[in-house]
């Protein structure tokens, strides 16, 4: 299913299995967001800081 | 300490899985000494019901779980850094070499797998256990020459319970070399001196490089520098003739590696036009490129949906600075990959080196969910 980026309107591509808590990415404005899924099955899309750094192994 | 066979459920196969991690570390495995730990993790594979359980000519030990497609590698390694840390369990941890860096994902990997033995379900496990990772690469240098079957892989390395790794930097490893007439060391003059100018020759990579900087996105997005060694006079009364500096740089995906080693191409012979007593030369010892996955990959997507279904979210996606043999299986083969594993990265290499069991047990329920996920993923195509 497609939705709609909250930040720039841009198609996001979400798949149909998607579960609460994964992550999905805008290819046009590169913001990573939450899924999360309401009590009537609606989708939601909320802004998340996903990233972090680390040393190497 | 002697294999025995193991009925493996959730239930029953914790105890088995700690005592599995504790005889790893016990066996002290740094690069180049693995073999008493492979043969180990050979006989454990066979008693646990793996078939074409293998050791290749570098020492790598592989076995496999299941059948048919898609098949999955589980890539660890065996090798440590030294020195041996003493081994201990205390207050829900356990300690010693490996514990982080890589024994436990590599043990959580072994005991995930083995879970998979009896599924009914299409798709086929890969265990392997590689040698020197810590070292040259041997072991997944001769992994990719074997051109393995693999439909996806995940690393076995530590990125922390609800942590996915999705990126590497490249690595770039220069030998730079400058000779220079010898004199007096009491005329103090620069041009004599072959360490003070390959210091000048650094000191001019090291600004070039930086104008490559991108510091708005984080330090892994930038190109990083640093002298790994330096060789050079003898301490005496003659200026030093030769100096060879090792240079380690560390590159992002913005980055073409091809690109950095023409600039300092470049660099190296402005060098020489402008130092008409010195002579400098350039050496690539090794090249490796960076690797970023994106968060739709399948291989991160399976592993980010089984640490939400096992654990709870909320699920981050680390970048490393460093390099690892993920760079080299993706770059090489293009087989879709990500890491993951127990334990704090930031212990790696310490010598206070730990594991929470209840971590290294959650992982195993993470990885063997995540062959789920991939076969369920492989199947809808």
């Amino acid at each position: 299913m497609k939705a709609r980026c909250p930040e720039c309107d841009g198609e996001i591509e979400v798949y149909d299995d998607v579960i609460n808590g994964e992550i999905v990415t805008c290819p046009e404005c590169g913001m990573d967001f939450e899924v999360v899924i309401e009590e009537k099955g609606e989708i939601k899309l909320v802004p998340a800081e996903v990233e972090g750094e680390d040393w190497g192994e | 300490m002697s294999s025995h066979a193991h009925s493996l459920n959730d239930s029953s196969d914790e105890e088995y899985a700690v005592k599995l991690l504790e005889n790893m570390l016990k066996m002290y495995s740094p690069s180049g000494q693995e073999a008493e730990l492979a043969s180990y993790l050979k006989g454990e594979l066979v008693s646990l019901g793996f078939k074409e359980v293998s050791v290749d000519s570098v020492g790598n030990v592989f076995g496999e779980a299941g059948r048919g497609r898609p098949h999955i590698l589980f890539i660890g390694h065996i090798d440590t850094v030294s020195p041996f840390l003493p081994v201990k369990k205390s207050e829900g941890r356990l300690y010693g070499r490996g514990a982080v860096d890589a024994k436990s994902p590599m043990a959580a990997m072994i005991v995930a797998a083995s879970r998979w033995i009896k599924s009914h379900d299409h798709g086929t496990v890969r265990v392997c256990c590689l040698v020197d990772e810590e070292g040259g690469g041997k072991g997944i240098k001769n992994l990719i020459e074997s051109s393995p079957e693999a439909d996806y892989a995940i690393f076995g390395e530590p990125s922390g319970l609800r942590n996915v790794t999705v990126g590497y930097r490249g690595h770039i490893g220069v030998k730079l070399s400058v000779e220079t007439e010898p004199v007096h060391i009491s005329v103090g003059r620069k041009e004599f001196n072959a360490v003070e100018l390959a210091i000048d020759l650094w000191e001019k990579i090291r600004e070039k490089l930086s104008e490559t900087k991108r510091s708005e996105k984080g330090e892994f997005h930038k190109v990083t520098s640093s002298i790994a060694g330096i060789e050079g006079g003898d301490g005496g009364n003659v200026t030093p003739r030769k100096c060879d500096l090792y240079v380690d740089i560390r590159v992002p995906p913005e980055v073409r590696c091809e690109d950095l080693t023409e600039t300092l191409k470049r660099i190296v012979s402005k060098f020489n036009e402008e130092n008409a007593k010195a002579s400098a030369s350039m050496n690539v010892r090794f090249k490796v490129n960076p690797v970023l996955i994106s968060k739709s990959s399948p291989v991160v997507r399976a592993l980010t949906r089984s640490i939400l279904k096992t654990l709870g979210g909320p699920v981050k996606f680390i970048k490393k600075l460093g390099t690892g043999d993920m760079n080299l299986l993706v770059s090489s083969l293009g087989i879709p990959a990500a890491t993951y594993g127990p334990g704090d990265p930031k212990l790696s290499h310490t010598l206070n080196e730990y594991v929470e069991v209840e971590d290294y047990l959650n992982s195993i329920r993470v990885y063997h969910n995540a062959i789920f996920e991939l076969c369920s993923m492989y199947r809808k195509g």
